[in-house]
């Protein structure tokens, strides 16, 4: 059976989702049609972590839940121990002390992410249960001839097509890193899609890029929770030279976009 | 089994794996191009250097997975336990294949005064087994992710350590002693000093495999 289908911002065509416009970009959440299946039961639960490298311990007695449908951000300075923490979250390394269990499949991108070199990209996502995944022409290379962001783009769309199949404990470090205004924005309603269909997913933002709200913010290392990551959405229209057009953003990408050399004329609340 | 053959996937995009290869194919031949040889003799020198070559494999596997890579696997595979596992089945998978090179080869091409007999394969099967998962374990301690010269150096070191330690203490030498029990050991036999030692190696290789996932941890 075929089923409808639109590739999404990574180029991945996902039977029996409807996710991404016409340029892969800039389609709000609320227009997307898969509906909420929020579950109450944790999906990942830490208890009494205690996460270190080598002798420098980063986090003691650390208990955390992440239930279904949850977008929890991790936050705090550098070298509090994020990343550590991800890192056992997701199950790359086991903790120093105490337990993770999680009930859903867990999936993670890192932050510094270098990919096999001479691996093709398309060969990678088979490696990682992502052989589905149908990349544009632009990713159908080895990973080493690929930019910073089309590596990104390839790393995550594993996870994204894990989640898109079934809820999907996602683990993102960084995830916004190196990506476009466009992609930066697809990706957040991707996460949020993916959180409707019942996926959990933690995820660090350092330079204030995530475009999507947090549910939960977990601060660490002294740092007081902040304002949640990710910004309300506004319908405006742009211009730029002879150029007029309307867009809905949010304001990370404004932000690109101003710089770009876009000027608004007007704007409303996007709906 | 995933992690393993996701890691010889990655492994065989690269060129870390030539290096070996190719050295290993050169030193089977080289090995035996005098003739005839000795039976227990040679599967015992042999069973240092299928110690080695597996150390060096194993090395070259995993260094040609970037970490960040490696930790993407990992997480597929369903964790890190279950890594450490693939890890260690991966240090057989190539185990296998070099001994089977190591013993086939010569018996093959007639390499040796007389023909071996069953005895004699078994035990040299058991001797190279036990001394190519002792390497592949040492390799699964010294990387990633020190570095690669530092990796060789010490495989090396204990590889030479092993052999000198098997003139005191013969049955806890790893590859060295099991060489030893190899060379000693009656035409088509088994012996129990055999079969002592390589099981102590195997037991040593556990040991090592085990310290690599401690480290692992302790590294974070």
């Amino acid at each position: 059976m075929d089923l409808p289908c639109q590739p999404n911002w990574t180029g991945t065509c996902i039977p029996g989702t409807r996710i991404g416009s016409e340029n892969h970009s800039l389609m709000p959440a609320f227009e997307r049609t898969s509906s909420p299946t929020r579950a109450a039961a944790p999906v990942l639960q830490a208890d009494a972590l205690t996460v270190a490298r080598g002798r420098t311990v980063l986090l003691d007695d650390l208990s955390l839940g992440i239930e279904a449908g949850e977008l929890v951000h991790v936050a705090g300075p550098n070298g509090c121990g994020k990343s550590s923490l991800l890192r056992v979250l997701g199950g790359v390394v086991e903790p120093r002390r105490g337990r993770v269990m999680c009930s859903a499949p867990r999936a993670y991108v890192p932050e510094r992410l270098a990919l096999p070199a001479g691996m093709h990209a398309k060969r990678w996502l088979g490696l990682v249960g992502a052989a589905g995944v149908d990349l544009p022409a632009e990713l159908r290379r080895p990973c080493g001839r690929l930019s910073k962001g089309q590596l990104q783009r390839v790393a995550l769309a594993g996870p994204l097509h894990r989640a898109a199949t079934a809820p999907t404990m996602l683990v993102l470090d960084e995830p916004w890193a190196g990506l476009d205004p466009d992609a930066r924005v697809a990706l957040g309603d991707e996460l949020v899609a993916a959180a409707q269909r019942g996926s959990a997913i933690v995820f660090t933002d350092h330079t204030g890029a995530a475009t999507v709200r947090a549910t939960r913010t977990v601060a660490l290392g002294g740092a007081t929770p902040g304002p949640l990551p990710g910004v309300s959405r506004v319908r405006i229209e742009l211009t730029r030279g002879g150029e007029r057009t309307w867009v809905v953003v949010d304001d990370a990408d404004l932000a690109a976009r101003l710089r770009d050399g876009w000027t608004i004329s007007r704007g409303e609340d996007a709906p | 089994m995933t992690i393993a053959r996701n890691r010889v996937s990655v492994a065989l995009s690269g060129r870390r794996l030539l290096a070996p290869l190719t050295l290993l194919l050169f030193t089977v031949i080289g090995v035996y191009a005098y003739r005839p040889n000795v039976v227990q003799e040679s599967f015992a020198v042999t069973t240092v250097l299928c110690a080695a070559f597996c150390a060096w494999l194993v090395i070259a596997i995993e260094r040609e997975v970037p970490d960040s890579a490696d930790a993407i696997l990992t997480v597929a595979a369903g964790g890190a336990v279950r890594a450490w596992r693939g890890r260690v089945v991966l240090v057989v998978l190539v185990a296998v294949p070099v001994t089977v090179l190591f013993l086939a080869w010569p018996t093959a091409t007639g390499a040796f005064k007389r023909a071996p007999g069953l005895g004699d394969l078994t035990g040299a099967a058991l001797a190279h087994l036990a001394g190519g998962v002792f390497g592949g374990c040492l390799a699964l301690v010294v990387t990633p992710p020190a570095r690669v010269a530092t990796a060789f150096a010490v495989t090396i070191g204990v590889v030479i350590g092993s052999v000198a330690l098997a003139k005191v203490a013969a049955p806890i030498a790893g590859p060295g002693g099991v060489a030893k029990a190899m060379s000693k050991a009656p035409d088509d036999g088994v012996t129990a000093a055999l079969l002592l030692a390589a099981a102590i190696t195997l037991a040593e290789a556990g040991l090592l495999a085990y310290a690599a996932r401690w480290l692992q941890r302790w590294r974070g």
